[in-house]
């Protein structure tokens, strides 16, 4: 398994050095971040999920062309929802398995699809049920599994000739909604007051350490998507490329989510007051910024069929040239966290 | 913070919340794992430590002592096992194919040892694919059940089967395989076409070779290929002669492999001088990086963690011989190695000398305690699956769906691990090694 290893380690800070002293100044970054960027995100994450468990209800007592389009949509709206909070990788979403749940990928071995055809001959009534299907192998709960029985080749005719298939169309439908529920609801009702009071001795072992998790979140899902999102996808040169190593390649929406991604990271670095950048030192800003606002434009200036543009050269050079801003943008975050004592455990992603 | 008593709300830890495999139906989860916040919740400052307190360069110096006699005695078994592999070749029995496995078995004690030495060291870890690539797509190098399949979307050489083809071409690409040898496994085969589950070497190409697949799902039992798979006068499964061929390679370029890594370790060596020019503080955070990476992100992560997401044996290290739990256990022991200052050869004898642990004992007695708490913790999780594997229960039956004792002793196991690294973490915050384990950072301005 390629699994990137995202460290679990608690970062640590030195004393006296950091940007913000105070333990105050680091509760109001990190609920100007909550308030204004994670927890809307999750919101709609809830809602477009909600949607979809609503559109895959009775799916198959109606299964035609439409009522397929239909689904198609809620899951095109659902997995915009997740592109927009999948870099927040602490917090309820680390519960009960839920992001691997949502969606494991890249799954180099294709482990996912062979445990769903798996699952579909077996064609087990009881393995459907909500909280039996909640303990099957994640890769057959979330979105890759979803988008195969929905986008593959000949998906309706498929879908009509086995029973079976339909309903485990229905099974995602409804576990992916009541999971973006879950994760929404924990933030809200649960995860902002632990966030707030995390200058006590709990979950943070201070305010500190809840920025410094929002600060990897950022730092860490800039190069998760350089590397799985594009580098794996572009090979060496455009002879080499692999679109089938793309996100959601079927759905053919890979550059879709990379832009929403690029979109999101932003709003976690920029949004609210005071916003997540100002723990750095304010002389890094401007070249911080400016790197952003060449990540944003080159992903906006992405065809948007991620298996058109590698077909050809301009499409190549502009998803290379995304590749490179996302690159910069890293290596300009690094360089000013460097600067701080704001130290982000291993990182494991320069590693092997 | 405990107010819904429908399912244990995760909040009492982060690894009791990150541990649950689903909500409701795992009222066991919530039982362990709460010990995160408590004894190790305090974060250490970082005073410089006084040079004359502990010779900094006397304990990088007896862990290049230690590497080079860990990978030395994964050598000579690997040359033992070589040897018992031409004797299943040269005579193939019940018996030449028993001893071939027990020494395999042999083999992965000492290797399993050394993996503590990897992460952080670039020389090693850029060798390491050519020995212990997994997990792999056997279908490659020799026959497989139809179970298997034959196409995957990843892999245009998921059923190539080398073995019975000595002339290929697939999606574009040529190979002449007529002539078995470790040049065409290492130069041509492995990783072919770039992908990383061409595994055509190594210790678990071996392993396929003498257990062959096991069929057995995650139902007990292992990989039981017949020793007439090697027979010229009584071929099963066809291409006996070039299925000795393949071991007889495979098993000559692990040999050749490991000759290069203890060359390695020896003054002069790459590992030996890459280790040195970083300096003493580069030396330990070396060392730490090692323990810290080898623990969390791969041996808790990849290893045992993964599988139990995925309910599936073929996410099992060693999934052929099912040797697994031995495999985990010595990967922790070789972490204990490192940090202890101490070794135990194949031979019997004895390696101590100066260590992290004394000198983490000498600045910081509270966080000596913590980490040998901690480090017993993980002999007893590991403990615990070897006991179960001995009596039948290998790592591939733990992880079904629904054996939820499996489960627990799985996710003790991964917690006990990450305690371990949350203790080594401290360490390096404690020794004030950050900057040095973040790659790349020699060019920058010191802290303010």
């Amino acid at each position: 398994m390629q699994l990137m290893r995202f460290p679990l380690f608690l970062v640590s800070a030195l004393s006296g050095g950091a940007a913000l002293a105070q333990n105050s100044d680091w509760t109001a970054v990190n609920l100007a971040v909550t308030d204004t960027h994670v927890i809307p995100a999750y919101q709609r994450f809830a809602e477009t999920g909600a949607a979809l468990r609503e559109a895959g209800a009775g799916f198959c007592a109606r299964l035609d062309e439409a009522a397929l389009n239909e689904l198609r949509e809620a899951f095109n709206n659902s997995f915009d929802g997740w592109q927009g909070a999948q870099h927040i990788q602490f917090g309820p979403i680390t519960y009960f398995n839920w992001n691997y749940r949502i969606e494991f990928w890249p799954d180099d071995n294709g482990t996912g699809a062979r445990q769903l055809s798996a699952l579909i001959a077996a064609a087990d009534p009881a393995a459907l049920e909500a909280e039996s299907f909640a303990r099957q192998s994640v890769g057959v709960q979330g979105f890759p599994a979803l988008e195969r029985l929905l986008f593959e080749d000949n998906a309706l005719t498929q879908l009509q000739a086995e029973p079976y298939r339909c309903q485990v169309v229905e099974a995602i439908s409804a576990n992916l909604g009541e999971i973006a529920t879950g994760v929404y609801q924990e933030w809200r009702d649960e995860f902002r007051a632990t966030v707030a009071s995390a200058d006590e001795r709990g979950f943070f072992e201070s305010a500190e350490d809840a920025t410094l998790d929002y600060l990897k979140s950022l730092v860490e899902s800039i190069r998760r998507v350089q590397q799985q999102k594009l580098e794996s996808v572009l090979g060496e040169d455009q002879s080499s490329a692999r679109p089938r190593r793309a996100e959601a390649w079927r759905s053919d929406r890979s550059v879709q989510s990379l832009r929403g991604n690029v979109q999101a990271l932003h709003e976690l670095y920029s949004a609210g007051s005071p916003a997540l950048k100002t723990v750095l030192l304010s002389e890094d800003l401007p070249a911080i910024d400016a790197a952003f606002d060449q990540a944003l434009a080159a992903a906006a200036a992405l065809p948007p069929s991620m298996n058109a543009a590698l077909g050809t050269p301009e499409g190549y050079a502009a998803l290379q040239n995304t590749r490179d801003s996302l690159d910069a943008l890293y290596e300009a975050l690094e360089a000013a966290l460097k600067k701080t004592d704001l130290y982000l455990g291993f990182n494991s992603l320069d590693g092997d | 913070m405990n107010r819904l008593p429908m399912f244990c709300r995760p909040m009492f830890s982060r690894l009791a919340a990150a541990l649950m495999l689903a909500g409701p139906l795992l009222l066991q989860g919530c039982a362990g794992g709460g010990g995160a916040n408590s004894a190790d919740g305090q974060r250490a400052s970082t005073t410089r430590i006084p040079s004359d307190v502990v010779n900094k360069q006397a304990i990088i110096q007896h862990y290049i002592v230690l590497a080079r006699a860990s990978y030395e005695d994964a050598l000579i078994s690997a040359r033992a096992l070589a040897q018992a592999t031409d004797a299943l070749i040269d005579a193939p029995s019940a018996a030449t194919l028993q001893s071939a496995r027990d020494a395999w078995l042999a083999a992965r004690v000492p290797y399993l040892q050394t993996e503590a030495f990897r992460f952080g060291n670039s020389v090693v870890d850029e060798w390491e694919v050519r020995v212990n690539s997994w997990p792999l797509d056997e279908g490659l190098i020799d026959y497989v059940a139809p179970s298997y399949g034959s196409e995957s979307d990843n892999n245009y050489f998921y059923a190539a089967n080398i073995i019975a083809n000595p002339i290929l071409d697939i999606g574009g690409i040529s190979v002449d395989a007529s002539n078995i040898t470790p040049q065409l496994l290492a130069e041509t085969l492995h990783e072919i076409d770039g992908v990383a589950a061409n595994v055509a070497t190594g210790y678990h190409a071996i392993e396929f070779l003498l257990w062959g697949q096991d069929l057995n799902g995650t139902a007990p039992g292992a990989g039981n290929r017949p020793y007439t798979d090697y027979s010229l006068s009584d071929c099963t499964n066809g291409n006996c002669e070039r299925r000795g061929a393949y071991l007889r390679a495979a098993t000559a370029l692990l040999v050749s492999d490991l000759e290069e890594m203890v060359q390695d370790w020896q003054s002069g060596g790459a590992a030996m001088g890459d280790l040195l020019s970083k300096g003493e503080d580069g030396g330990l955070a070396t060392m730490l990086t090692g323990m810290g990476s080898l623990a969390y992100g791969e041996l808790a992560g990849e290893r045992i963690r993964l599988g139990l997401l995925l309910h599936d044996p073929e996410e099992e290290q060693d999934c052929f011989s099912d040797n697994t739990h031995w495999s985990h256990y010595y990967d922790a022991q070789g972490i204990a190695n490192v940090y202890r200052g101490h070794y135990t050869r194949i031979d019997g004898t004895e390696l101590n000398g100066p260590s992290l642990e004394a000198l983490v004992e000498t600045i910081d007695p509270e966080l000596f305690v913590q980490m040998r708490v901690r480090l017993e913790n993980t002999e007893l999780a590991m403990r615990a699956l070897v006991d179960q594997g001995e009596a039948g229960n290998t790592y591939d039956v733990l992880i079904a769906s629904g054996n939820t004792q499996g489960e627990t002793l799985i996710n003790n196991a991964v917690t006990a691990l990450m305690e371990e690294t949350r203790v080594i973490e401290r360490i390096i915050s404690r020794l004030a090694l950050q900057n040095v384990s973040i790659e790349g950072s020699s060019s920058l301005p010191p802290r303010p």
